[in-house]
């Protein structure tokens, strides 16, 4: 074990140049205009131009960033790791991908995705489509177009997950618009079947008003008042003078 | 007097409540904005062509060991011929015959609705005994209104080893030869048995197919190739 974790040490150490420190100590710099960081000119300005023009044009309409990181060697470095450190330093945006190519390694080039888009996806899913792509990529016959072809894989990749969130975000505030209109929908016939029956309690009130006023002015017609003056009747029918 | 007062009270209630801003019906989306732009998909008519120029890249050592490398440009035409019928017992349906120099023809065969390009698959009409590859049910190529993050159908073809899926994605312009196009950018990979393919199409809507690059991989080797690009066309 001891000897293993010395290896490791040991090929840490002899691997500084290409183990980009993701701290402070990050060697490398500032990131290149034109988004490809190639110093050892793997490839020619035309080539450069080339993968750079289209990666221009999807970060400036899409938000998607790609950097392309070609290194002469990376020693035992691992690869995703050296790509973690650009990604780190280099990288923007809500998708981004640094596609990390080493001219001698076998393996070259490989694809490190990130941004949030990237959180929305299954971690499988990610690692299934960059394991096919990286082995298209490493198909191809040469620096070029092995890394054209990984940063058309990478862009492919970000743009179809990011339309894919949008698609998502989007029917999402659809349905939360739809049940909020549902919402306001019952709340509205609720308020209307209240008016109603207001309005049909209306008459019935009314009704009831005229109802009491009239019975509280009956009174006296329903308890007549005494007679004060003797009134004669059977056998003196004949009225009070019949008497006098 | 009091029963006047209770009467007011209600009217008052009922006047006072004034409805309150209605919730916002969602914006019409982007989707229905793009379908009706991209519709009709493909009005054609019996004779419409495209021609295009086409590049194929075979690289050394793969035709044969030691073999150099191949890099070849030739032109494609592809032809709207209106229906016709694949095979016997199979219905009619939209076809374009693709012609090659030093091919044989190959007719493509499609269902062209209002809204989308069905795929019911090809056959090579000038070999007598050819039997047509027949897709059914029909795929969907191309529909309008498609956006970005889409995944149309993935699909095998019944008696064969061969697999495909395809997403959108992007909506984009492309500059070639013929113009400048909007185009939607379909990527198709899968495969034919031992063969892995990636093909990436876009596809114009109302005009067709503007640009395409089909690569056949195998053994972790890049076969061919073909870079297919739209110059000249009657389609507009």
């Amino acid at each position: 074990m001891k000897s293993i974790c010395l290896h490791i040490l040991i090929a840490a150490l002899m691997t500084g140049y290409a183990f980009p420190d993701t701290g402070d100590g990050f060697k490398f710099g500032k990131r290149p205009a034109n988004s490809i960081f190639d110093p050892s000119e793997v490839l020619t300005l035309k080539q450069q131009k080339e993968i750079s023009e289209p990666l221009k044009v999807i970060l400036e309409n899409e938000g998607i960033d790609i950097v392309v990181v070609i290194l002469p060697e990376i020693g035992e470095a691992p690869p995703m790791h050296v790509a973690n450190g650009f990604a780190a330093k280099w990288s923007t945006g809500p998708a981004h991908a640094v596609v990390l190519h080493v001219s001698d390694h076998s393996g070259t080039p490989w694809i490190k995705l990130g941004g949030a888009v990237t959180t929305t996806i299954k971690p499988e899913v990610i690692s299934e489509y960059i394991t096919a792509a990286r082995k298209r990529a490493a198909a191809e016959p040469n620096d070029y177009e092995k890394i054209r072809a990984a940063t058309t894989e990478a862009a492919d990749a970000l743009r179809y997950w990011l339309g894919g969130a949008i698609l998502r975000s989007e029917s999402l505030i659809t349905e939360r618009l739809r049940q909020q209109m549902a919402h306001e929908k019952r709340k509205r016939l609720l308020k209307l079947s209240a008016i109603l029956g207001a309005a049909a309690a209306i008459p019935i009130l009314f009704g009831l008003v005229v109802l009491i006023i009239r019975l509280r002015n009956r009174g006296s017609k329903v308890f007549p008042g005494t007679r004060k003056i003797a009134r004669l009747g059977a056998p003196y029918s004949g009225g009070g003078n019949a008497v006098s | 007097m009091k029963a006047l007062y209770i009467l007011a009270l209600l009217f008052g209630v009922v006047s006072c409540d004034k409805p309150k801003s209605a919730p916002k019906q969602p914006d019409p989306t982007l989707s229905a904005e793009l379908k009706a732009s991209d519709t009709p998909i493909l009005p054609i008519k019996k004779g419409d062509y495209w021609k295009y120029k086409v590049r194929v890249e075979i690289p050394a050592g793969v035709t044969s060991e030691g073999a150099s490398a191949v890099d070849v440009d030739h032109q494609k035409t592809r032809t709207f011929i209106g229906k016709v019928t694949a095979g016997k017992g199979l219905p009619e349906v939209d076809a374009f015959d693709v012609v090659s120099a030093g091919q044989p023809i190959e007719r493509e065969l499609v269902e062209i609705h209002e809204d989308r390009v069905l795929m019911r698959g090809s056959t090579r009409p000038e070999t007598a005994d050819a039997k047509p590859m027949w897709i059914d049910p029909p795929i969907p190529f191309v529909i309008a209104g498609m956006r970005p993050g889409q995944e149309m159908a993935n699909f095998s073809v019944k008696g064969s080893d061969r697999k495909r899926g395809m997403k959108v994605v992007a909506r984009e312009k492309i500059k070639v030869p013929a113009g400048e196009f909007p185009v939607i950018r379909l990527l198709m990979t899968g495969n034919d048995g031992k063969f892995e393919i990636r093909r990436t199409t876009w596809f114009a809507p109302r005009i067709g197919i503007i640009k395409e690059v089909k690569a056949r991989y195998a053994s972790d080797k890049l076969l061919f190739r073909e870079t297919v690009e739209l110059f000249e066309t009657n389609v507009k």
